[in-house]
């Protein structure tokens, strides 16, 4: 008997029991699919957990202060604060020279006026003199000038995009936005597309409470979940650096609120080369004298339970799988049964046990490639329907979407692998015991 | 046989268009459509307390209406930069020391300059008044490299203020004239506003600027009470508007 001849017998065999085959390979397939889902899912949500942790950027980010690191610095996430320690562009090269670090990004902090639209021709006319009536208040806010480019930035991007490199006339805005004009975080396309003016202070004479504003115009084209300090309003450095010149060529307005700024940076966030380096990263930076925070310890806590949730999902996809399998063998048992006399009659006929064989494992080899593949489809279905109504929920709550970052290809490859060598081991004995099956005993069943 | 092939391309039928979708959650939506933001014009604002803002009742008013801040939003492409350098209560002479060196440090492309009641108020000839201006207005124009809007005064007889420093005491307004200062007649006044005009158009003519025309638009802006202040002098929100929007039509001229 031929190979050719093996698989259309088999395929022959299949087709006689359609039922039988059908719910021996959906058998199959909720097994595979239970198995690549909980594993997909528990992927994702690894991934996601501890990308959380980072507040968007990389989970090895380390964010600088610029204050002196006290004696608890290293035992603690957070930055212990000593006095005020400014970061001057000498640091920022001192510390991206450190062993282990991947890169730094710098962030500027700049006091700013913020005029909500409506703007120009577009404010309505007023006969009383209090035309802001139905108007968003304008209110002082930070603009945080960072580099966009970096893509180490703990932010997460909720609706739009990031402004152009290098815009001076593109922002996006936070959560605190919203909550100045009273508009509902969980809409928020709502500002995209509009318009703020930015006013710069300059103090002139504090005394007199005189100071003169640097305006400018930027569009908003996207909205973040958090900041990357303390403000609502993000631009490029360049916007941030032209306003920052503005307030320092003028007086210290400290008497009325309005400081010089103190260091030329507001942070920095320092990027280790791997999670392992963190530590020692962050040990530099305190050292060279400034507080600093990670989330070094927590993410290592949550890895550990996020390892005991994966072997609890993985364990119990396992067994959806071997219950499927044991299936498997249950089906082929019952069709040795039913075939003793086709199997007489085929050795009576000159076919070798190894035919008998290939009969049995073909069939199994097909029922457990069909089953897998579908599981492996439904499996992945079910993992993308999940993440979009949990990214309705998240982005509902002001967070970050959950991406899966293409399909799972290992996943999906184990998934049908997987299927089909369980099926030929749950064939295994079935198929050997029609194979030894002697035919004068199989022919005798007549 | 046709069972088992309508079951199995029944599952495909449903599982292959899920599985397609498999590729993560639904993109979040792409940015706006932005128009293109223009030329990073820059634009200064010379003046006193109209330009500053005076009359405004609060800071969040006046940012959102003074009229140079409505001309920049109304008139000047998005990438443009504005800043107003005025002072209530100056003239052109101090602003020759406290307006105009800060104001060339920025190096504007265009520049609105509006002075003339503060001089005149405080008793500025107009032979001193359009030598200072035209000194602010020929360092502003760099040359020719940037545009000037030089406003006129609108004639000023119908303002409340004026009324009061005349003895009409039938509304709020207080006369600004510091007390001490003999009050001119009407007759006096417009004949001083006259020539602070001309002396103003002279000026726009030497320097190659443009010339904003408020004087011919005085009653829209000195009797209509809703374009006034409640102190009687200075523009209201909506006098605001009433400016802005003729530098802005000066500016597109």
């Amino acid at each position: 008997m031929s190979w050719r001849d093996g698989i259309a017998l088999a395929l022959r065999s299949i087709l006689r029991r359609p039922a039988r085959t059908v719910l021996t390979v959906l058998g199959i397939a909720l097994g595979s699919g239970l198995l690549v889902a909980l594993v997909a899912i528990a992927q994702v949500a690894d991934t996601q957990v501890i990308g959380q942790l980072g507040k968007g950027g990389p989970t090895s980010a380390i964010t600088v202060v610029p204050a002196s690191a006290t004696a608890a610095q290293l035992g603690s996430d957070s930055a212990q604060q000593g006095q005020s320690n400014p970061i001057t562009p000498e640091v920022v090269t001192a510390i991206s020279r450190a062993a282990d670090v991947a890169s730094v990004a710098t962030v500027i902090s700049q006091s700013v006026f913020v005029v909500p639209p409506p703007r120009g021709g577009a404010i309505p006319t007023f006969a009383g003199n209090d035309p802001d009536r139905g108007l968003s208040r304008p209110f002082p806010d930070n603009l945080l000038g960072v580099d966009f480019s970096s893509g180490d930035l703990p932010i997460t991007l909720l609706a739009g995009r990031l402004p152009s490199l290098r815009s001076t006339s593109e922002v996006v805005v936070t959560a605190g936005y919203f909550d100045h004009l009273r508009l509902d975080i969980k809409h928020p396309g709502t500002v995209l597309g509009t318009q703020i003016e930015l006013g710069a202070p300059q103090v002139v004479d504090a005394g007199r409470g005189s100071v003169r504003s640097r305006w400018t115009r930027a569009v908003i084209t996207g909205v973040v979940a958090q900041n990357a300090g303390g403000g609502n309003i993000l631009g490029s450095q360049e916007l941030a650096s032209a306003d920052r010149a503005w307030q320092i060529n003028g007086s210290d307005g400290s008497s009325i609120g309005l400081p010089l700024p103190a260091s030329p940076y507001a942070g920095i966030i320092v990027v280790a080369d791997s999670l392992d380096h963190v530590h020692q990263v962050r040990a530099e930076i305190t050292t060279l004298g400034f507080a600093n925070s990670a989330p070094e310890h927590l993410v290592a806590s949550v890895q550990r339970y996020l390892h005991v949730v994966d072997i609890v999902l993985g364990s119990i996809g396992t067994i959806a799988l071997v219950i499927a399998t044991l299936g498997i063998a249950n089906s082929l048992l019952a069709a040795v049964r039913e075939r003793r006399r086709e199997i007489g009659i085929l050795k009576a006929i000159g076919a070798r046990d190894a035919d008998i064989l290939r009969w049995f494992l073909v069939e199994a080899l097909f029922c457990g490639g069909l089953g897998g593949i579908l599981g492996t489809l439904f499996g992945l279905a079910a993992v993308t329907i999940t993440a979009q109504i949990v990214n309705t929920y998240l982005v509902e709550q002001g967070l970050g979407s959950v991406s899966l970052g293409g399909v799972p290809i290992l996943t999906a490859i184990v998934g049908v692998g997987g299927s089909v060598l369980l099926s030929l081991l749950a064939a295994a004995w079935p198929a050997l015991r029609a194979a030894r099956l002697p035919a004068r005993e199989a022919v005798g069943a007549l | 046989m046709n069972r088992l092939t309508a079951a199995i391309a029944g599952l495909l039928v449903v599982a292959v268009p899920c599985a397609g979708c498999a590729q993560g959650p639904p993109p979040l939506p792409t940015g706006p459509s932005i128009p293109a933001a223009g030329q990073p014009l820059v634009y200064a604002a010379l003046g006193a307390s109209e330009t500053a803002g005076v009359g405004l009742n609060d800071l969040e008013l006046r940012e959102r209406f003074v009229w140079p801040q409505l001309f920049f939003n109304t008139a000047l492409p998005r990438a443009a930069t504005y800043y107003n350098f005025a002072v209530p209560g100056i003239t052109t002479a101090a602003a020759l020391q406290a307006e105009l060196p800060q104001a060339l440090a920025v190096h504007p492309d265009v520049v609105t300059v509006f002075f003339n009641i503060d001089d005149l108020v405080n008793g500025a000839s107009p032979v001193t008044f359009g030598t200072n201006l035209d000194t602010i207005v020929h360092a502003m124009r760099q040359g020719g490299r940037a545009r000037v809007l030089v406003a006129n005064a609108p004639t000023i007889d119908n303002l409340p203020a004026f009324k009061a420093c005349q003895g009409d005491g039938s509304g709020s307004a207080q006369c600004p004239v510091p007390a001490g200062v003999t009050i001119p007649s009407q007759d006096v006044v417009d004949a001083a506003v006259n020539a602070y005009d001309q002396a103003i158009a002279a000026v726009v003519a030497r320097e190659g600027a443009t010339l904003v025309d408020l004087r011919a638009h005085s009653d829209e802006l000195t009797t209509h009470p809703e374009d006034i202040a409640p102190d009687g002098l200075h523009p209201s929100p909506l006098g605001n508007q009433v400016l802005a929007a003729l530098f802005t039509a000066a500016y597109r001229a």
